[in-house]
């Protein structure tokens, strides 16, 4: 346990694990945020879809409309720039965790409607992708949730621009000066 | 707990930078942007809701109902929900019937107007001949002439896609909440879909 600990551990230190996550989830959430931006109406429909807002609250649904996208985007460049790690890929595992009970519920409704094998299901979910068999979106979800939390407990700070991290890692990966013992 | 506080702060610091961006691209975003106080799905105007008459074309030789015997209230889909609360509220008219009132003199002459509810894209790749575009999600660009013509016309025949598309239903929400009268509005659901799958002829172009 301790030997599987420290290769978790010197594998994160170098900071490749932390980098790949990064650029990866940060480039992703900011290609689908790019494609959301293209056609706002049309994430606005994909967004009602859902019904997570009461009609009778269009300021609510329009502001998810119009903020989520760009949350994306923050999000993206700040994972990928690495200056602010933990709040970024807290927000994207917050967002996907988010994400599986709505669209779960709308695959399991075009289920019952059509019939055929669940993973058979394909809709747009508006996530900037345009249609999508459900089983491959759930799939991209769980990866992109695992490389969040990877961000989100990394002590790594390799390859960053800033450090949110309290450990006083230096921008080369070096790890921290012990203090001197008085 | 100062790395909990630290995530909590840029978490904040993250939202409220897509709160300024979000609002204030949209703001100078011109047509393409959302207005935030519209409501862009106005809800079922429940005691409006008048029963269905049975629609008759002009020159028609039999009467065709609007409603199809099979829709039932109950143990219906989402979406077949969706349009059949549609259909309770507007009157629908099939295929055949907008045929036939395409073909009918009146529509030349602008007694029956053809009102499209797509975007301009879907508009411009091929609509009903005769058609006046009013994107839904543009009203204020359109609603105007629109009611202008349907002031004039008998009947109001609107379209979108066809198939999940709701645009329509939309539209005559709206239409009615510009006092346009119910009963001059007619819903073809099967929309561009079902018209292009008769070997219909599609008019292409932007609107005028």
């Amino acid at each position: 346990m301790t030997g599987r600990k420290s290769f978790i551990g010197r594998a994160d230190r170098t900071g490749i694990p932390l980098l790949i996550a990064r650029v990866l989830v940060g480039g992703w959430f900011i290609y689908l945020a790019i494609n959301k931006l293209m056609d706002p109406i049309e994430f606005l429909k994909q967004v009602h879809e859902y019904g997570l807002v009461p009609d009778s609250m269009p300021i609510a649904l329009n502001t998810i409309a119009i903020v989520l996208p760009f949350l994306e985007i923050a999000c993206g460049l700040a994972l990928i720039t690495g200056s602010a790690i933990r709040g970024s890929a807290a927000t994207i595992a917050l967002m996907l965790v988010a994400f599986y009970p709505p669209l779960i519920i709308r695959a399991l409704s075009i289920y019952h409607e059509t019939g055929g094998a669940f993973c058979d299901v394909r809709f747009d979910c508006g996530c900037g992708t345009g249609e999508v068999f459900i089983c491959s979106k759930l799939a991209e979800n769980t990866v992109l949730l695992g490389l969040s939390v990877l961000a989100l407990f990394s002590r790594s700070r390799r390859f960053c621009l800033g450090t949110s991290h309290p450990e006083k890692e230096g921008a080369s990966g070096r790890h921290a000066t012990p203090e001197p013992v008085a | 707990m100062p790395t909990l506080k630290r995530t909590g702060i840029e978490i904040a610091i993250l939202c409220s930078l897509a709160l300024v961006l979000g609002f204030g691209i949209n703001a100078v975003r011109g047509r393409d942007s959302i207005n935030l106080t519209r409501n862009y799905f106005p809800p079922t105007s429940e005691a409006a809701v008048p029963t269905p008459a049975p629609v008759v074309a002009d020159g028609g030789a039999e009467d065709m109902n609007v409603l199809p015997d099979d829709v039932q209230p109950d143990g219906l889909s989402d979406s077949e929900h969706k349009f059949s609360h549609a259909a309770s509220e507007f009157k629908t008219i099939t295929v055949e019937e907008t045929i036939e009132f395409f073909n009918d003199p009146n529509t030349a002459a602008g007694v029956y107007l053809f009102v499209d509810a797509r975007n301009d894209q879907a508009y411009a790749q091929g609509h009903i001949p005769g058609a006046v575009q009013c994107d839904h999600y543009r009203l204020e660009e359109f609603i105007d002439s629109v009611c202008q013509a349907a002031d004039c016309a008998e009947k109001v025949i609107v379209y979108c896609e066809g198939g999940e598309c709701e645009d329509s239903i939309l539209l005559c929400r709206e239409l009615l909440m510009a006092d346009i009268p119910r009963d001059k509005l007619y819903l073809f659901q099967g929309g561009c879909q079902e018209w292009s799958a008769n070997d219909m002829p599609c008019e292409k172009g932007d609107s005028p």
